[in-house]
């Protein structure tokens, strides 16, 4: 009978990877090989764990992101970043072309059309932040138990 | 036989002495060319005596035997994909398509989630099951399945696993029907699931497009995404349960985005 030790999701895949598999069936452990399967279980470290965490945390993350972006254009999004210098350039005087010519046409003032868009870079910079805060938080990890229970759902901005 | 019915079909048997005296009539799958399985018999007679209570098999002499066999209106409906048929998991479909490892639903404590599943040919099936993505502690999974009524409603429930699966370790889970392996006749059914927690429930992992046939109505080819999210319904039922809802209480019906099916069935081994 194999020593099944909770080391998440990430475990299972790398069991299948290898060409095995793991199941639950009616409460007991099964597996295809068992002293393969137990290897992989034993050789599992706290740091695979972890980057199994993380790749769910980046593609959730990147799902924010994408959410962001859904529905535009290539020229809006090529835009994006002359917007975000513009938009730097007002606060320090300069001037901002592409954005007056949106705000005209939008019926707001240069300064509120250059407010909304450096929240909307904040909300992306905030996503990136809170990946990479969750990130260290679990590279730095040393135990199962510590990557099992962290919660790496909470200080994600509504998107 | 196998050429004018079909292998892998189910028909409707007798099997007789060389003198014509029945011996037994049932419903069989026919596994291969030359191979009848007697999966469910129906009527035995057995030294004159008829036995019409859900009979096991005759255990049959030595001798020739005589069969006959009519196909079963299944066998003329699609087959289904069979998939790792083959493997130990043999895994047959998930009650949606499903695609990526990112695909999966958090549960909410005691709120029964229904989502509709079609299946295009009857099959014997052994087990419902998940893949426990996050797990949650001591919490307990609960997967049934209800028949849909004439007006398209949720009907009875048809049948539920016999013993709750554990939410409080993640991995590929399984757990026997209640009763046993259960012939699930073809046509529309609504599968459903239930936690007493929060576990993170997925119907497939990494390796999935290779191993369970789930993407049924899009092809096989992996590179086609999911829906992105789906209709479905859902209801609260009071703490301290023990099985499915014999019948759907009051529903809530919701599209909801980044949701993804999360339960799997089982043919037997």
């Amino acid at each position: 009978m194999i020593r099944y030790t909770e080391k998440g999701i990430g475990l299972h895949r790398a069991v299948e990877a290898a060409g095995h598999w793991i199941r639950q069936q009616n409460g007991e452990w099964i597996v295809s090989d068992e002293h393969a399967v137990q290897a992989i279980v034993d050789a599992f470290t706290v740091a695979d764990h972890a980057e199994a965490v993380i790749d769910e945390i980046e593609a959730h993350a990147k799902a924010l992101l994408d959410r962001r972006a859904a529905g535009k254009s290539v020229v809006q999004i090529a835009k994006e970043p002359i917007k975000a210098v513009e938009a730097d350039a007002i606060t320090k005087g300069g001037s901002a072309p592409t954005l007056e010519v949106e705000a005209t046409a939008r019926g707001i003032t240069v300064e509120e059309l250059a407010a909304k868009v450096r929240a909307k870079i904040d909300v992306e910079s905030v996503i990136v932040g809170v990946l990479g805060k969750h990130k260290d938080a679990l590279r730095a990890m040393r135990s199962h138990a510590e990557v099992q229970s962290y919660d790496w759902r909470t200080g994600w901005p509504d998107v | 036989m196998a050429q004018a019915i079909g292998v892998g079909s189910y028909v409707r048997y007798g099997i007789f002495s060389q003198d014509g005296e029945p011996i037994e009539y049932g419903i069989g799958l026919l596994s291969d060319s030359t191979t009848l399985q007697r999966t469910r018999p129906s009527w035995t007679f057995v030294s004159g005596t008829v036995d019409d209570t859900a009979p096991s098999a005759v255990n049959l002499a030595s001798g020739t035997k005589l069969v006959e066999c009519v196909a079963t209106a299944q066998s003329f409906l699609p087959t289904l994909p069979t998939a790792r048929e083959s493997s130990s998991n043999r895994l047959l479909l998930c009650a949606h398509t499903i695609y990526s490892s990112g695909n999966f639903r958090t549960m909410v404590a005691n709120r029964v989630f229904y989502m509709p599943w079609y299946l295009a040919s009857g099959r014997e099936i052994a087990s419902y099951g998940c893949i426990v993505t996050n797990l949650a502690a001591s919490t307990k999974i609960r997967i049934g399945s209800y028949s849909v009524t004439p007006a398209g409603e949720i009907g009875n429930l048809f049948a539920e696993i016999s013993a709750d699966i554990d939410g409080g370790s993640t991995g590929f889970k399984t757990q026997s029907l209640s009763g046993g392996t259960k012939f699930h006749p073809p046509g529309q059914y609504v599968m459903a699931c239930l936690s007493n927690g929060t576990p993170q429930l997925a119907a497939n992992n990494a390796n999935v497009n290779t191993r369970t046939g789930a993407r049924m109505w899009f092809g096989t080819n992996a590179a086609i995404a999911v829906p992105q999210g789906f209709c479905n319904a859902r209801e609260d039922v009071s703490s301290g349960w023990t099985s499915m809802p014999a019948t759907p209480g009051t529903l809530t019906f919701e599209s909801e985005a980044n949701v993804f099916p999360h339960i799997l069935v089982m043919v037997p081994a």
